[in-house]
C-alpha cells in the first residue's frame, strides 16, 4: 500500500516538474488578457466618439432653439408692436429650419405687456432636442407733438422772398404772418375785429410796404404786436414803423425780431401709402379716390359735388391690411350734407363747379393731389352754419366740426363763394372777388384782393399737416432672468 | 505555436490601439472645435444687435464654399454709440490655436434673414475647420443661431 502511494507521488512530481506546453497556456492567457484590453479600449474609444458627437448635436440643437426664440421675438415685436393684443393671445406654433437643424416656436401673452415664448431645436440628425423659454417684456412711452403755431394766424405765408399782396376794400381781421414782404395797396387794411383791441398779431419777415392808403389797425383799436424785420415803407419812403403818424401802423408793441415759425410740411406720399385708395369700401353708391395704384394725379380734377347733382355715396378707405380705417367721405344728395372723418386723399385736383352748396359734418382732412379751385357760387359751410346760395348763414364753429382742404398744387378762388374750411396750400393761394375762406389760410405765397375773411382755429382736424399728435411707442425687451431650458428627456 | 498566437494577438492589439489613438485624437479635436464654436457664438450674444457684423465677407475657397456663405452678408465698421466690437468677432475667417495647442480655422457667416411676419434678424453661423500643416481640412464643428434686436 505504502509502495503504491509512493508511486503516485512520484508520478505527480514528475508531471509537475515537466514544463512542456506551458508556453501555449501562457500564450492563451496573455491573449485573453489582451483581448479584454482591446475590447476595453475599443469600448472607451467608441464611447468617446459618441460623447463627442453628442456634444456637437447638443450645441447645434441649442443653437436652433435659440434661433427659435429669436424668430419668435422678431415676429411678436411686429405683430404686437403696439402692445394691444389681448391677454391670452397666442402665436401659433411655427416651424423653421436653420443650417440643417430644425425647430419650432410659439408664444402666449401672459399680461398686458408680457409674452412667453417657447422654442424647440433639433440637431440635424434628429438625435438631440432642446427646449427653451423666455419672457418678452414691453414698455410704453408716449411722445406728444403740439399743434403747429401757424394755425394761430388766420393768414400765413411761408415764402421768404417776394411780396404778399393784399388789396381790396374789405379789411383783414385776423392775425397775419408773412415771412416775406407784406405789400398793402389801395384801401387794404388789417384791423381789429369789432370793438376789440390788442388781440391781433402782425408779423412781416421782410419789409412792410404801404402804397396808397392802407392802414394797420387804428389809433383807438391797436393791434397787440407788429413786427417788421426789415422795417416799414410808405409811399416808397422809408418810415419808422412805430411812428404811427407816418407808417399808419397802430400797435401796442413794435418789434423787428425775426421769428422761426415755418409752415408745416406735407407728406403726400406717406398719406397715399397709409390707405388703399384704389379700393374703397362703399356702403352707399361709389366714389373714386384713385384712378390707379400710383400717386400720379390719375383723376385729373374731381368735381366733388357736381353742382349738387352727384349721387349719394358713403365710402371708407382702410389701410393696406384692412385693419384700420383711414378716412370716410360721404355725400347725401337729398340733405346736401357732406360727412368727413379722418384723412381722405384724392389723386387729382378738387373743384366745386356751378352752385355746389353743402354743409359738412365731422372732423377730417381732404388731400387734393392737384390744385383746388372754384369760379362759381359754391358754399361749403361748417356746422352749425347752413348754405344760403353762395354764402353760409350763421357762424361756423370749428369745435363742432372742421374740415381741412390740403391743396398740393395751389388754390385759386374767384366769383362768389364761401368755404368754412382750413386752407392748407402748397404753392400759391389766391382769393379774388367775393370768394372767401373763413378758416386759416396757410400757403407758400398768397394774393388777396377780395374779402380777407379769415379766422383762427384752436384745434385743427386730424390729418391736417402740423396737427397735434400723440404717438405711443412700445419697446419690447427680453425680461432679464427669464431665459430657461426645459426638460426634454434626452 | 504559442509565438504565432502571441504575434497575431499583439499585432491585432497594436492595430486597435493605433486606430483608437487616432479616433480619440479626432474626438478630441471635435470637442475642442465645439468649444471654439461655442466661444465664438457666445461672443455674439454679448454684443448689441447693431454690433453683430463682419468687416469683410471675403475668404478663401473653403470659406466661400460653405453652405452658409452668402455674397450679401452683414457688413459694418462701427456700431455707434456702442464700442466697436473686437476684431475676433468681426473677422470672417481666422486661424486660432485651441486649448490642445492645435490650429483651427474659425469661419463666421452673418446674413440678414426675416421670418414670415417678423422683422429682420441676423443669422450667425460659425464653422470650425481643421488646419494641418497650413492646409484647411474638413469641418469639425458648426453652430448656427439668430439674433433679434430685443435681446439687447
Amino acid at each position: 500500500m505504502r509502495k503504491r502511494v509512493t508511486s503516485v507521488r512520484s508520478r505527480i512530481s514528475l508531471r509537475l516538474g515537466d514544463e512542456r506546453g506551458v508556453a501555449l497556456v501562457l500564450a492563451l492567457v496573455i491573449m485573453g488578457v489582451l483581448t479584454i484590453t482591446v475590447a476595453s479600449v475599443a469600448t472607451f474609444t467608441t464611447s468617446n466618439e459618441n460623447h463627442s458627437a453628442r456634444d456637437r448635436d447638443v450645441a447645434r440643437a441649442l443653437g436652433a432653439a435659440e434661433a427659435g426664440l429669436n424668430n419668435g421675438l422678431a415676429v411678436l415685436t411686429q405683430q404686437d408692436s403696439t402692445g394691444t393684443q389681448p391677454i391670452g393671445a397666442t402665436l401659433a406654433t411655427t416651424s423653421f429650419t436653420i443650417d440643417g437643424g430644425s425647430g419650432t416656436y410659439s408664444a402666449t401673452k401672459n399680461s398686458g405687456l408680457e409674452w412667453t415664448i417657447s422654442a424647440t431645436g433639433t440637431s440635424p440628425n434628429g438625435r438631440v432636442t432642446r427646449k427653451l423659454e423666455l419672457k418678452l417684456d414691453g414698455t410704453q412711452s408716449t411722445q406728444s407733438t403740439q399743434q403747429s403755431p401757424v394755425y394761430g394766424y388766420g393768414f400765413f405765408v411761408n415764402a421768404t422772398t417776394g411780396c404778399t399782396t393784399i388789396a381790396g376794400n374789405s379789411p383783414v381781421q385776423v392775425s397775419v404772418f408773412v415771412r416775406n414782404d407784406l405789400c398793402l395797396t389801395g384801401n387794404a387794411a388789417i384791423t381789429q375785429p369789432g370793438i376789440t383791441s390788442n388781440t391781433l398779431t402782425v408779423y412781416v419777415g421782410g419789409r412792410y410796404t404801404a402804397t396808397a392808403n392802407p392802414t394797420v389797425a387804428a389809433n383807438t383799436q391797436k393791434v397787440a404786436n407788429f413786427t417788421a424785420v426789415n422795417g416799414c415803407q410808405r409811399q416808397n419812403s422809408n418810415v419808422i414803423c412805430s411812428t404811427s403818424a407816418q407808417s399808419k401802423v397802430y400797435s401796442t408793441v413794435y418789434s423787428s425780431t425775426p421769428s422761426s415759425v415755418t409752415k408745416p410740411t406735407t407728406d403726400a406720399a406717406a398719406v397715399y401709402a397709409s390707405g388703399d385708395w384704389h379700393n374703397p369700401v362703399c356702403s352707399v353708391g361709389s366714389f373714386v379716390f384713385d384712378g390707379d395704384t400710383t400717386l400720379n394725379g390719375s383723376l385729373g380734377s374731381v368735381d366733388l359735388l357736381q353742382s349738387n347733382a352727384r349721387p349719394s355715396f358713403d365710402c371708407t378707405v382702410w389701410n393696406q391690411s384692412g385693419t384700420t380705417q383711414i378716412g370716410r367721405l360721404a355725400w347725401d344728395v337729398t340733405t346736401k350734407v357732406l360727412t368727413i372723418s379722418g384723412t381722405i386723399l384724392l389723386d387729382g385736383g378738387l373743384t366745386f363747379s356751378g352752385q355746389s352748396s353743402a354743409r359738412y359734418t365731422g372732423f377730417g382732412s381732404i388731400y387734393a393731389n392737384g390744385s383746388v379751385g372754384t369760379s362759381g357760387q359754391a358754399a361749403i359751410c361748417g356746422p352749425p352754419a347752413i348754405p344760403n346760395g353762395s354764402s353760409c348763414t350763421g357762424n361756423w364753429d370749428p369745435a363742432q366740426g372742421a374740415l381741412t382742404i390740403v391743396a398740393l398744387n395751389g388754390w385759386s378762388m374767384s366769383g362768389q363763394s364761401e368755404f368754412n374750411v382750413i386752407a392748407f396750400v402748397n404753392g400759391a393761394f389766391s382769393a379774388t372777388g367775393g370768394a372767401v375762406v373763413t378758416g386759416p389760410a396757410i400757403a407758400d405765397t398768397a394774393t388777396l384782393s377780395g374779402n380777407g375773411k379769415f379766422a383762427t382755429v384752436t384745434t385743427v382736424p386730424p390729418g391736417t399737416p402740423g396737427a397735434a399728435s400723440s404717438v405711443t411707442t412700445t419697446t419690447w425687451k427680453v425680461l432679464p432672468g427669464s431665459w430657461r431650458q426645459l426638460l426634454t428627456g434626452l | 505555436m504559442a509565438m504565432s498566437i502571441l504575434a497575431i494577438a499583439i499585432s491585432a492589439q497594436l492595430a486597435v490601439f493605433a486606430s483608437s489613438y487616432a479616433s480619440i485624437g479626432r474626438a478630441s479635436m471635435k470637442g475642442t472645435a465645439v468649444s471654439l464654436a461655442d466661444k465664438q457664438m457666445e461672443s455674439y450674444r454679448t454684443l448689441p444687435y447693431s454690433c453683430v457684423y463682419l468687416t469683410s465677407a471675403s475668404g478663401d475657397s473653403a470659406y466661400s464654399g460653405d453652405s452658409a456663405y452668402s455674397a450679401s452678408q452683414v457688413i459694418g465698421s462701427s456700431c455707434s454709440p456702442y464700442t466697436t466690437p473686437a476684431t475676433s468677432v468681426t473677422t470672417a475667417s481666422q486661424t486660432v490655436t485651441g486649448p490642445d495647442n492645435r490650429s483651427y480655422r474659425v469661419d463666421t457667416y452673418i446674413v440678414s434673414t426675416t421670418p414670415t411676419g417678423g422683422r429682420a434678424l441676423k443669422q450667425v453661423t460659425v464653422v470650425v475647420r481643421r488646419v494641418a500643416n497650413g492646409v484647411v481640412g474638413s469641418v469639425l464643428a458648426r453652430q448656427s443661431s439668430t439674433f433679434d434686436q430685443a435681446l439687447q
